[in-house]
Order: structure tokens, then C-alpha cells, then sequence
């Protein structure tokens, strides 16, 4: 038989009754805790709220970006839908690009926090997690580069950019992570590699090499060996051809003679064009051609060098 | 004489309600002083950070300033909060409208507002955004502080050149010299500029580029401090580097800013900031004749 708690009337001796059962005490508890539901209740309506938590935070921006031709050559087999590799094409089909993140992390509280790694996703295909040993005092913030190899095959669906931030506390314990504000061009659909597409020239990610430019009174004659897989698109006039060169936004009356399979000479006809260096925008030392290719007419970039910068006229009137 | 059996079980119901009083008040002093400590009761336990992530435009000649400035609002905490336009100016700036105008953040998401921002680029002070209001569920409104304002000195280094935080101009050649660069007596070449703050605003340069490549600077470190200008002679990478491959021979600098070390840390200049210091075509002469010259 059990007696209710609340049974005050109860005679003396009852609540003993079963071994072990107190009702007395469950009557403490529930006083108890029915206090607690009250004064917190009364508290959440009387007493101001607590101050939200000031949260450490950080953002991403792209700091540089550049293609690195010394990383390792055309991929042996390229991905479904790539044009096939060619004799001196610069990379890979990833586009061979590096970027270099600011990472800035603000830390409001008194006591400073240690950076230990940086997750990314939407870099390359798979996430990524870059060690990091890097100290934010408090009440203070603090800035750190870290260098990327992002994946902009051209198959590659696009993918926005995360990234989150793990840190550990003045004495070691680790802290909740942070979630990483990306500058917007990172953020948005098509992510890192739509930026670099914008950023550079079209065909960045499969660039040829010049192998050899001169000038020539006042022409530029530009040697690529071969272009395999690839014709220059224009008229064929006896073993002369007139393709279609850009430099820039400019297109260049220029002249082409091909040797099967040898190399391909452009002679791009003087004067040289001019260029406005005081802007800020760099000078071009690239050309781009259209070239008939597997997929139709594309854009060919032409890695020339400073040859080809030198030939420019710079802010000329 | 024989006690009542009426008077001892008052006594016991007594001490029972007295104890269960006590235990009771107990509790609900526990309840109140501690209902936030546990967020039993309450609609706060909000963590929320705003930083600056982009700041776009103020191109022109007009004063204030008129800039874009990103900011992303993260909501760690565990309830929907609201993001509204500031009410009073900040430090030197003014927030004149946000868009969306209400940002609402869900727990755990990152919510972006862009603010329409005006700034007193001319004044030598660090801008300073104001507070965003935040408000919580139950209708309580809190400042949100937001942090990286020192990247809106980006904006000030677009406008007219008068509320630049840096201008920049190539020092004189000494005679028997291109004009781009001056003759070091080591023999090697470097580019001289002269630095300076036309509104007075004070800030050390710790990096100097070109291209995304770092150029050593002479000093290593420069500290402006108000419109005094300072010199410093660059020294170009030795060979031609694999970053100006595709994009081409830069024709401008970018100069890392940073508060003062004096003033560090410092809550009103957070964050470094990087602008743009054009010099006109001598930069892309001066690279290509240092860096990438023409073989013998």
C-alpha cells in the first residue's frame, strides 16, 4: 500500500510503512524543485536577460591567386569530358592554381585562444584540414595566410566555399569550433573557381607555352612548338594562316605558319598595340588565340613572358 | 497532566511547514539568481558575432565617404534573433541603411546584410562601425558589435586622392637615372617612394607587393605617423616570378595596413587592411627591367 506525500493527517509511524519509501522526503524534493520552476520563471520576467556571449569570429578573403606552372604535369588520364593533354601545354587540368587565403579571427573575450586547424570544403573535391598553431590574444585578433590548391577542372561542379576553425583554450581544452564568414564571391554558387575564372584570362586552366618570341623590327614573331589536338581557327592562304590573336580586349592583325607536326610560328604585326598600365590592371605577357580543338572553336591561352610586355607600347597617346 | 495528541501533531505539521517553507524559499532564490546561468525560464543564452567581410565601392570625390560593407552575422546561440540598423553613428562612420533591412538568423546560421555606410574618410581617427541592434525572442534588444572594421579604410583608399588613407609618389631621380628608379649604392636597383597619410591617419606598413610577391622594403617596417611622408626604396624579386605568369607584369603595389603597434591591441582598429598604391606605368618598367629583363 502506498500513502500519498501530500497526506499530512496521516498517523504517526505511517509513512514507514513500506521500508525505504519516505514520503516526507518526496515532498521536500518536490517543494523543492517546484521553487526552482517558480524563481526561474520569476527571474526570466524580472530580471533583465543576460548579455549575449560575444563569440570569437572570423572571415576568408582571397588574398592572392596565381597558376603554378611548376607543379606537376598533364594528368595521365584526364577526366571524362577534358580535352585530351598536349605537348606543351603548361599543368594540369585542375588549372594548377594556388590561392592565398587571409584568414582575420577577432577574439572578444579576455583570454587569448590558440588557431589549431582550418576545414575547408568546396576548395577541392574532398574537404580539406590545414594544420594551424597560431595564437589570438584576447581582447585583440590576429591575421594568418594559408595557401591553397583549389580543383577547377573544368567538369567540376562549382561548390561554394566553408570553412570552420578549430582552436583550443589558454590550458589546452579544445573549444567549440567556429564557423568561418567567407567574403561574398566565395559564398555564393560557383565559389572559388568562379572567381579565378573571372579573374583570369579564358583557357587559364589549360595554358600553352610559348617556346620561343622575338621581335622582329617591329612585329613580335611568337614560336609554339606544336599545338596537338588543336588548329589555329582563320583563313588558309597557301601554308599561311590569319587566326584570330587577343591580347586583352585587343585583337591583333597577326599572320601564322604551320609545319605538320612541328611548331607553329605567329608573327603578330607592329606597331604594337598600347596599353594602359595606370589603372592598376597588369600587363599583358599572354596572348590568346581561337583554335579549332575536339570540342569546336575555344580560346587557347598563350603563355609569352615578359617578351611579349616588353613589345607593348605603355600609356601611349 | 497528559499533553493533548491534538497539540503534538501541530507541532510536527509545524515543523514540517516550516521546513517545507524554508526549503521552498530556498529554492526559489536558487531559481531566480540562477534561471540564467542554466537558461531555465529564459529566452537569452544568445552568442552572436557580425565581422565585416567585404567592403565594396566609395569610388569618387565626394564627402563623407559612400561604401558598401558586407557583414556576416553568426548565430551560435539557440534561438532565432534579429538584426536591425544601428541608431546611433559609429567612429566616423554611419550606418544610413541595411538590406535586407531586418535580418533574421537562424541557430547555427550565418546571415549576411549589406550596409549602406557612410564615412568620415577625412578625419585621422580609426573608423569604427557602430553596434548592429540585436534583438531576441522575447523582444530584448542588445548592441552586436562587429568586428574588422579597419577594412572600410579600403573604401577611403578608392575615394578622391584628398581622403586616402596612403598616397604614394616615386621619389626624384638622381640624375643619370630612368625615372622610374633610383640607384642604390650597392649598385642594385631600386624603386623609391615616397609615402604619406594626406589625412593624417596614423598606421605602420608592414608589406609591400607586387603581383602577390612580397618586395623587401627599406625600412623593413614603415610607420606613418600623420602627414610626414616617409621614404622607402623597394628591392624587386631577382627573377621574374611564377605569379605574374598569367595575369600579367603588375602596374600597382598593395600595401598592407596596420594599426599602429602603439595602439595594439585595439578594439577600434580592428583588423589590417590592404590598398591599392598606383604609380603609373614606371612600376611594370621598373619589374621588367629588374626582375624579368630582356636576356643578353
Amino acid at each position: 500500500m502506498t500513502v500519498p506525500a501530500w497526506d499530512l493527517d496521516a498517523p504517526a509511524g505511517q509513512d514507514r510503512l513500506v521500508t525505504g519509501f519516505r514520503p516526507g522526503l518526496i515532498l521536500l524534493l518536490a517543494v523543492g524543485l517546484a521553487g526552482l520552476g517558480l524563481g526561474s520563471l520569476a527571474g526570466s520576467v524580472l530580471a533583465p536577460s543576460a548579455a549575449p556571449r560575444l563569440p570569437v569570429t572570423a572571415t576568408l578573403n582571397i588574398r592572392d591567386m596565381y597558376v603554378d606552372a611548376s607543379l606537376p604535369g598533364p594528368s595521365p588520364t584526364p577526366s571524362e569530358g577534358a580535352s585530351p593533354s598536349v605537348g606543351n601545354q603548361v599543368g594540369n587540368e585542375d588549372g594548377n592554381a594556388v590561392v592565398v587565403f587571409r584568414l582575420q579571427v577577432d577574439n572578444p573575450a579576455d583570454q587569448p585562444v590558440k588557431m589549431t586547424a582550418l576545414l575547408l570544403d568546396g576548395v577541392t573535391r574532398a574537404s580539406q584540414r590545414l594544420s594551424l598553431d597560431v595564437q589570438v590574444p584576447g581582447q585583440g585578433w590576429t591575421a594568418v595566410d594559408v595557401s591553397v590548391y583549389p580543383d577547377c577542372a573544368l567538369g567540376r561542379k562549382p561548390a561554394e566555399v566553408r570553412a570552420e576553425l578549430r582552436m583550443t583554450g589558454p590550458d589546452g581544452s579544445d573549444l567549440d569550433s567556429v564557423r568561418v564568414a567567407p567574403m561574398r564571391s566565395l559564398s555564393r554558387f560557383g565559389g572559388l573557381c568562379s572567381q579565378l575564372n573571372l579573374e583570369w584570362p579564358n583557357g587559364w586552366q589549360t595554358p600553352l607555352r610559348a617556346s620561343a618570341a622575338r621581335p622582329l623590327g617591329p612585329d613580335l614573331e611568337v614560336t609554339i612548338d606544336d599545338l596537338p589536338g588543336s588548329r589555329l581557327a582563320g583563313a588558309l592562304v597557301g601554308d599561311r594562316l590569319l587566326p584570330t590573336v587577343f591580347l586583352g580586349d585587343q585583337l591583333l592583325s597577326s599572320s601564322a605558319q604551320l609545319q605538320p607536326g612541328g611548331e607553329t610560328r605567329l608573327r603578330l604585326a607592329g606597331p604594337a598595340p598600347c596599353v594602359r598600365a595606370s589603372d592598376g590592371t597588369p600587363v599583358p605577357s599572354n596572348l590568346r588565340v581561337l583554335a579549332q580543338g575536339d570540342r569546336g572553336i575555344q580560346q587557347r591561352l598563350v603563355i609569352v613572358g615578359p617578351v611579349l610586355t616588353r613589345w607593348l607600347r605603355l600609356n601611349c597617346r | 497532566m497528559q499533553r493533548p495528541v491534538i497539540t503534538d501533531l501541530a507541532r510536527g505539521v509545524d515543523r514540517r511547514l516550516i521546513g517545507l517553507s524554508l526549503v521552498g524559499l530556498l529554492a526559489l532564490a536558487i531559481g531566480y539568481l540562477g534561471q540564467n546561468s542554466w537558461g531555465v525560464g529564459s529566452a537569452a543564452s544568445a552568442a552572436t558575432g557580425a565581422i565585416v567581410t567585404d567592403v565594396i565601392g566609395s569610388a569618387g570625390s565626394r564627402n563623407p565617404v559612400r561604401a558598401k560593407v558586407s557583414v556576416a552575422v553568426t548565430n551560435r546561440g539557440s534561438q532565432q534573433i534579429r538584426v536591425l540598423k544601428p541608431d546611433l553613428p559609429g567612429d566616423g562612420t554611419a550606418v544610413l541603411s541595411l538590406s535586407p533591412s531586418e535580418l533574421r538568423v537562424d541557430p547555427g546560421a550565418i546571415g549576411r546584410v549589406d550596409a549602406d555606410v557612410s564615412l568620415r574618410c577625412d578625419l585621422p581617427e580609426p573608423l569604427r562601425l557602430p553596434d548592429l541592434r540585436m534583438e531576441l525572442r522575447n523582444g530584448t534588444l542588445w548592441g552586436l558589435p562587429v568586428s574588422g572594421s579597419g577594412m572600410m579604410v579600403e573604401a577611403c583608399s578608392r575615394a578622391a586622392s584628398a581622403f586616402r588613407p596612403l598616397v604614394g609618389a616615386l621619389a626624384r631621380r638622381p640624375a643619370g637615372t630612368s625615372p622610374a628608379t633610383g640607384t642604390s649604392p650597392t649598385g642594385g636597383e631600386r624603386l623609391t617612394v615616397r609615402l604619406h597619410s594626406p589625412t593624417g591617419r596614423r598606421f605602420d606598413v608592414p608589406q609591400i607587393r607586387a603581383g602577390g610577391v612580397v618586395l623587401t622594403m627599406s625600412p623593413a617596417t614603415v610607420a606613418l605617423t600623420g602627414k610626414t611622408p616617409v621614404v622607402v626604396h623597394l628591392t624587386a624579386p631577382k627573377s621574374c616570378p611564377v605569379q605574374w605568369q598569367i595575369p600579367g607584369i603588375p602596374s600597382a603595389l598593395s600595401v598592407d595596413l596596420r594599426p599602429p603597434a602603439s595602439s595594439r591591441p585595439s578594439r577600434a582598429a580592428e583588423f589590417g587592411a590592404t590598398v591599392w598604391l598606383q604609380l603609373g606605368p614606371a612600376v611594370a618598367s621598373w619589374l621588367l627591367a629588374t626582375s624579368c629583363p630582356a636576356p643578353q
